[in-house]
């Protein structure tokens, strides 16, 4: 495929779109509407299609590997079980209440993924006791701050004293505000200078591997 | 070792700490009081088995309130995981009071693309990108979708999950109140979205479930993981404190060491 096709051609339509979509917003025409919804309507589209790309990729990717004999081989198969598992019993009728479906799903994959998530908890406190470490003053008035915080935001903080609530909600609704909203004022900032690079094509790594940078 | 006795032991033997209520907590429910029963909600969630612990109860609180006022509520999905977990999970455990499946109630299933596409796609183009609930009946058949064609139709949503993209794709197109419920660490990062007005109330993880049940007067799993919420976070902070003793002791010792040398 040429480069004209492979970069500009995605890049053009890229463009055209979002400065259509952006004129839509300021514009209330009801032709242009109809339009914008036709356009949200092919995202969904392409969304729903991009799923069914994700499961022919990690076949191809786990067969190569379970082929190749590649180490760990054994965990790529069970990957595969039982993805094609979830999805033929999935497809079984009535759609995605299976008996066999739904008992996988309630008994294996809900409390797996939870136990994946509660995970975090460990980490979570390990790093705050690392990180919560009073090596100058910045740093101890963080560690005052975030213990605060911590306290104010479980229901216990109001029970060991009345005040830590209201010292908390104080560091939540002034300090916290201040920083978030200058966080949040950079973030958009950030977005509409990354939107009109696109727009303009200087922006390419949405393009995923066909030029970067311009 | 201790993480795992502060979580499991005040789950086991509840403890009954007392909840205070928050102001965006109380904000969420005051909001919902004051709409008229049979108003039509939309309820639009990112819900799965993974973040179930934090944003599960959440949605159960918010909508055990819904069915306890009688309204109209439209469930949607922005990942595929949602409306399964809602049909086995959540739904059977609720309190519908008598509601009717398509009169009451509807579970639309799920639109790709999440969040901010099928957020746009569900308050913009609903018929376009739906046609049948998630049982597979067409949407005309409902008499809860009568008159349905976008979020504008509606009269609140509630969204579970972030609370940028709602707050995009919901709040600044319809002006409609948006109610958030959010995973707990993020919740101090919304709290600007909540005082410029563009939320109207939000509950925060498990510990706003807890205010939210609290409020409803129905025991979920918010109030029954509030102890164990409780000590986890006082565990977490005398380990700071202790780490931070230990760090001082530790640096001063070597400081008066190398001193005497």
């Amino acid at each position: 495929m040429s480069t004209f096709y492979r970069s500009q051609v995605p890049l053009i339509i890229a463009s055209l779109l979002a400065a259509f979509m952006i004129v839509e917003f300021f514009l209330d025409w009801a032709v242009l509407r109809t339009i914008s919804s036709d356009i949200q309507s092919w995202g969904v589209v392409i969304s729903a299609f991009a799923l069914g790309l994700g499961v022919v990729t990690l076949t191809r990717n786990n067969v190569g590997i379970i082929r190749r004999r590649e180490k760990n081989w054994p965990y790529y198969l069970w990957c595969l079980i039982i993805m094609f598992t979830m999805i033929g019993s999935g497809l079984i009728g009535p759609l995605g209440k299976h008996p066999v479906f739904l008992w996988l799903y309630n008994n294996a994959f809900i409390h797996l993924s939870s136990t994946m998530y509660s995970i975090l908890a460990f980490f979570i406190t390990t790093a705050a006791v690392r990180a919560f470490r009073a090596r100058n003053i910045d740093a101890a008035l963080v560690l005052v701050s975030g213990v605060f915080v911590i306290m104010t935001l479980a229901p216990i903080g109001a029970t060991i004293w009345s005040g830590i609530p209201l010292i908390g909600q104080w560091f939540l609704d002034v300090p916290n505000m201040a920083g978030m909203r200058g966080i949040i004022i950079g973030i958009g900032l950030g977005v509409l200078t990354l939107g009109i690079r696109t727009i303009l094509g200087y922006e390419r790594a949405h393009l995923a591997g066909s030029g970067g940078e311009k | 070792m201790l993480l795992i006795i502060a979580v499991s032991w005040p789950l086991l033997f509840p403890i009954g700490l007392p909840v205070p209520v928050s102001k965006s907590t109380r904000m969420a429910f005051d909001t919902i009081e004051k709409l008229p029963s049979g108003s039509l909600v939309a309820v639009s969630s990112v819900l799965s088995g993974g973040n179930w612990p934090d944003l599960g109860p959440p949605e159960m609180a918010l909508v055990q309130h819904l069915f306890k006022k009688k309204m109209k509520i439209v469930f949607i999905g922005c990942v595929d995981e949602t409306p399964t977990i809602r049909e086995s999970t959540l739904l059977p455990r609720i309190n519908k009071y008598d509601a009717q499946i398509g009169v009451d109630y509807v579970n639309l299933g799920f639109i790709a693309g999440a969040p901010d596409v099928a957020e746009a796609a569900f308050a913009t183009s609903l018929r376009k990108v739906l046609t049948v609930d998630f049982r597979g009946k067409p949407l005309d058949e409902l008499p809860i979708m009568k008159g349905v064609n976008t979020l504008a139709d509606f009269k609140l949503v509630i969204h579970i999950g972030m609370a940028e993209d709602p707050v995009r794709q919901y709040y600044t197109p319809f002006k409609i109140p948006l109610i958030v419920g959010v995973y707990g660490m993020m919740g101090p990062h919304y709290i600007p979205y909540l005082e410029a007005g563009q939320l109207s109330g939000m509950i925060v993880g498990l510990r706003g479930a807890a205010e939210y049940e609290y409020l409803v007067g129905f025991v979920g799993e918010g109030l029954m993981g509030s102890d164990a919420l409780s000590i986890t976070h006082l565990l977490v902070a005398i380990c700071i404190i202790a780490g931070n003793l230990a760090f001082l002791y530790t640096t001063r010792g070597g400081a008066k060491k190398e001193g005497t040398k």
